[in-house]
Order: structure tokens, then sequence, then C-alpha cells
């Protein structure tokens, strides 16, 4: 039998395995690069958090400095609360967006949305916070819940829109189709038919943009502030977790440095289970 | 009118459950199929042949609305749908009266083989017992000669399915909202022979209950499944005649060529 891969010398093979073996370990070593400082900020904070931690710190306000003890149970309670608030803004008002963008509008109303999605993508934070301090802090006169879970909605939006859209355009038109042609309304056909279909990669998203919202120091700075105590109401300052790590990080107390770290960890725990649990509840029936 | 008979409970009524009249579509100022005249009739199949970029399936997506789904599209000239003009129905009542088959099995992802059966009736709204989803679902997939094989699996994902018993579950879909006409896009080219040949089976026992319009690239396809066949060539209709007549005695040479594979 002829041999049809004589010209290929056993040099050449040899090169191109070794080539092949490079770009490969090359390949592990970028992924491992991706996920070793997760790892690593997961441990240290674990190794650093862990030991302030106690029932206390989940049920009790902060303490004055001097005094040991205390806990973050505000600021618990005021992430999870401004994360609902932001969520109730920011959910809707993306998905709805996305869906607009893809579904019913026209070519160059979708790329002007998309674009300016993509611009407030970028805008940093902090900006966000002084928008929304500009327009609920000022003209009510003082820091509430409210300004606050406004900022991180405003500041979930685009994120959530934009994978909505990207979401919804991998689906096949011809489901679109075979469910029209059913006589299913289309905003029926979009809802349940087409989103549904979405929703794997949509939530992905939301779990994205909470998981972002709920990590944010600066818009929060100037529209819920922070509290040591319980908030009273919405639209009164509330703590948070973040703020609380920042407040404690920058003193000069070693208790202090100890709570922050504790705090660290806790909201790197909370978003974990926000996740598994958001993963769990809407889990596909069919894979 | 002299097509019309009187059938038993002494109501006038046509023998045609659809008639066109100089229909012509177009895309954006750019004719797709113009001056269609065609009547079809009750409980009968058409197959409608041609060559790609003929019209057939405008010609197809145009007696249920579909069309409307691609921008710049324009109707002129009338369709008459089960005796009434099809701008008298709404464009989800039609849908239900005249439903459609499409290339590719699109079967919902989200959804069981049973889901999907009902789909076009739970998701419209209409609630009912459960026992009667089941007699619809039995009846629907049995109609579509599919139910001895998955009637122990109504629960899995439609996707599991294969692509022959997935373009028949779509059939299924499509009959259990009970529709009058079915509309079939190229329905089997998407699918071996094997499965061809169980959907064109499928067609054949469904006739008796329903009008069948039916695209089709094959002609083999087209002698062996339908009562009547249509030429469409660049967007108008050549010939329209009982299916024997054509493939045996075409009166149009355009049609002689073309199903002598001269051209197409």
């Amino acid at each position: 039998m002829e041999d049809y891969y004589a010209h290929i010398k056993d040099s050449h093979l040899r090169k191109r395995k070794f080539t092949s073996s490079l770009m490969i370990f090359l390949c592990i070593i970028a992924a491992l690069a991706a996920v070793l400082p997760l790892v690593y900020i997961f441990f240290y904070t674990t190794a650093a958090g862990a030991s302030a931690l106690n029932i206390d710190f989940f049920t009790e306000l902060p303490k004055p400095v001097g005094e040991t003890g205390g806990g973050m149970a505000n600021a618990i309670a005021g992430t999870l609360t401004l994360v609902g608030l932001g969520s109730i803004i920011g959910i809707p008002v993306g998905i709805m967006a996305g869906i607009y963008i893809n579904e019913y509008s026209g070519n160059i109303t979708a790329n002007a949305i998309k674009f300016v999605t993509d611009v407030l993508a970028g805008v940093p934070s902090i900006i966000i916070g002084i928008f929304a301090y500009g327009v609920l802090v000022i003209p009510m006169q003082r820091f509430s819940a409210l300004a606050g879970g406004f900022a991180l909605g405003i500041l979930m939006i685009p994120t959530i829109t934009r994978i909505t859209e990207e979401m919804l355009k991998l689906v096949p038109q011809t489901l679109r189709e075979a469910s029209l042609a059913l006589g299913i309304p289309r905003w029926k056909t979009t809802v349940l038919i087409v989103l549904k279909t979405a929703s794997g990669g949509i939530i992905t998203g939301i779990l994205l943009a909470i998981a972002r919202a709920a990590g944010e120091t600066a818009p929060l700075l100037f529209t819920s502030f922070g509290n040591n105590y319980w908030a009273e109401s919405l639209d009164g300052p509330m703590a948070s977790i973040p703020v609380q790590i920042f407040n404690y990080a920058i003193s000069p107390y070693e208790e202090w440095h100890r709570k922050a770290w504790a705090g660290a960890f806790v909201l790197i725990t909370l978003i974990f289970i926000i996740s598994l649990a958001v993963r769990f509840v809407t889990r596909k029936k069919y894979g | 009118m002299h097509e019309n008979t009187t059938n038993i409970t002494g109501q006038k009524e046509s023998k045609f459950s659809l008639e066109t009249e100089n229909l012509n579509v177009s895309f954006s100022g750019r004719n797709a199929i113009s001056d269609i005249s065609i009547k079809i009739r009750y409980n009968s199949i058409t197959a409608i042949i041609g060559p790609s970029g003929c019209g057939k399936s405008t010609f197809l997506r145009s007696l249920n609305f579909m069309h409307d789904l691609t921008q710049g599209s324009e109707v002129t000239g009338s369709i008459n749908v089960l005796g009434k003009d099809i701008t008298d129905y709404d464009s989800t009542e039609i849908r239900r009266k005249v439903g459609m088959v499409f290339q590719k099995p699109n079967p919902f992802p989200t959804m069981s083989v049973f889901e999907n059966v009902i789909a076009g009736l739970s998701l419209n709204g209409f609630r009912m017992m459960r026992n009667k989803y089941n007699d619809i679902v039995e009846e629907a997939l049995s109609k579509a000669g599919l139910w001895d094989e998955v009637k122990d699996r109504l629960k899995v994902s439609a996707m599991s399915l294969s692509g022959g018993q997935q373009q028949r579950l779509c059939i299924a879909r499509t009959l259990a909202v009970s529709p009058e006409i079915v509309l079939m896009d190229e329905p089997t080219s998407a699918l071996d022979p094997k499965s061809t040949a169980r959907i064109e089976e499928t067609i054949h026992e469904i006739k008796s209950k329903y009008t069948i319009i039916i695209v089709t690239h094959n002609m083999q396809q087209a002698a062996r499944a339908s009562d009547y066949t249509a030429f469409f060539y660049l967007g108008k209709l050549i010939e329209h005649s009982k299916t024997r007549n054509v493939f045996t005695s075409p009166k149009e040479k355009l049609t002689e060529e073309y199903i002598t594979g001269k051209f197409g």
C-alpha cells in the first residue's frame, strides 16, 4: 500500500506533538490563573474572618470601640434588603428592556438602546451613587435605603439587559414560529416559549448582576449611607456589609479589622448561597 | 354559485375549504408570488411543487398570516378560508384553524412530550380537566402515528425523541388544536427515508379529516402522497390539477419540463 504520509517526517511529528502539548499546557495555566485568585480570596477571607465569626456576629448590632463582641446583624439584613430593592428595580427593567430590544424594536432603536446600556455598564459605580444622591437623597433630604436600592437597581440593569438580549437571540426563530402557528398570541409566545427557553442564561445574568450589586460599596456611600443600628424604615439610612467592611477596614482598631474580615467572608458566602439557591429553584426540568 | 352543494342540514356549503383570488405577496416591494388563484377542496391533499424560490413557502405562509412576521410584507388579492375572508379573522384565530408543520422539527425544548402536544391549548388558556388533556394527547399522538412509540414516555423531554419522532410530535401538536386545514412546509426534507415514509403514511391517515397542503421539493413525494398537485414557477401558479394528470399528462410545457427534470 502506498504511504500517503511518507512526506511527514518523524521530526515534524515530534515538533507538532510538542507544540500541541505546549499549547494545552498554556491553556491549563491560563485556566488556573483564572481560578486561583478566587480560591485564594476565599481561603484567605475564611482564614482571616472565620475566627471573628460567632453567633453574635449574625444576631448582634455593632458595638462601640473598646467593647468586645457585637456583630453585623443590621448590615447583613441591610445588604439583603438593598439587594432585594435593587432586584425589584433592576430585574424587571433589565429583562423587559432585553425583550424589547430583541423581540419588538427595529434595528435602529435596538442599536441605540444597546449602545446606551453598554455605556451605562461602563459608568463607574460611584457616579451611579451620585446620580441616586441627586435624584433621591437631595429631594428627600435624607439618606435612605430606597436611594441605595435604586442605585443598585440601576447598576444591575445593563448586565441583565445585555445578557437577556444575547440569550433571546440564541432562541431559534423556528420556535417562535411554531408557537405563533398554534395560534398562541405574540406576548404569550415571548413569555412562555422564548423567555422560558432562554431562562437558563438569563438567570446566570441576573446572578452576576446580584453578586456585583451585593458587593458594591461606592454607590451606597451617599445613598443608604450606613447605620450602626437597625434601620427604622426604608426611607432612612441603612447599614450594609460592604459599607460596614469599609468603615471597619479603614479604622485603626485590630478588633474592627477582624470584624471587617468576618464581614467579607459572610458577604462571599451570602452571594454563594444566593447563587446556589437560585440555581436550585430555577433548575430546568429538561436539560 | 355552481360550486356550492347542499349538505344534509340544508346549508349552502362550498366544496372548497380554501380559495385565493389574484393573490399577490411582496416583500419590501419585491413580488414573491403574483396572481395566484387557486381552490383547494375539503379533505384533500394538495402538493405544491416547484423550484427553489418560486414562492411555494410564501404562498403557504400567507394562508395563516405567517408572512406577517416578515418585515415589509404586503398582500393584495383575497384569501377565503372556510367560507370567510381571511381578513375577518384575528391572526391567532386563523392560526388555530389553519395549522402549520415546519421544515425542521421544532418541538418546544423546555417541555415534555405531553406538554408539547397540549401546548396550543394550555398556553392559550383553555383550562380543562387532566382527563380531557389525556384524551386529547392520546388522540393527537395516535393520529400522528406516534402514540405506540411514546405512550410510556410522555413525561420525557421532547428533545430526547429522534428527528422523525419529533416531526410527528409537531404534527400531533398541530392536530391537538383541531385545525381544519394543515399546512406543511417541506415536512420531511430534514428526515431520513424511513421517517419520511412514516410521515407520508401519517398524512394519508389524517386526510379524511383535514385539508392538507404540503410544499415539497420531492416530486416522488408529491406523486405518492397527494390528490392534487400545484406547480409554481417564478411566483406564478403554472398548473393545478389532479396529481395523476399533472404527472402523466401535464397541460403546460413548463410543468412537463420540471417534472421530467429538465430544470429545477
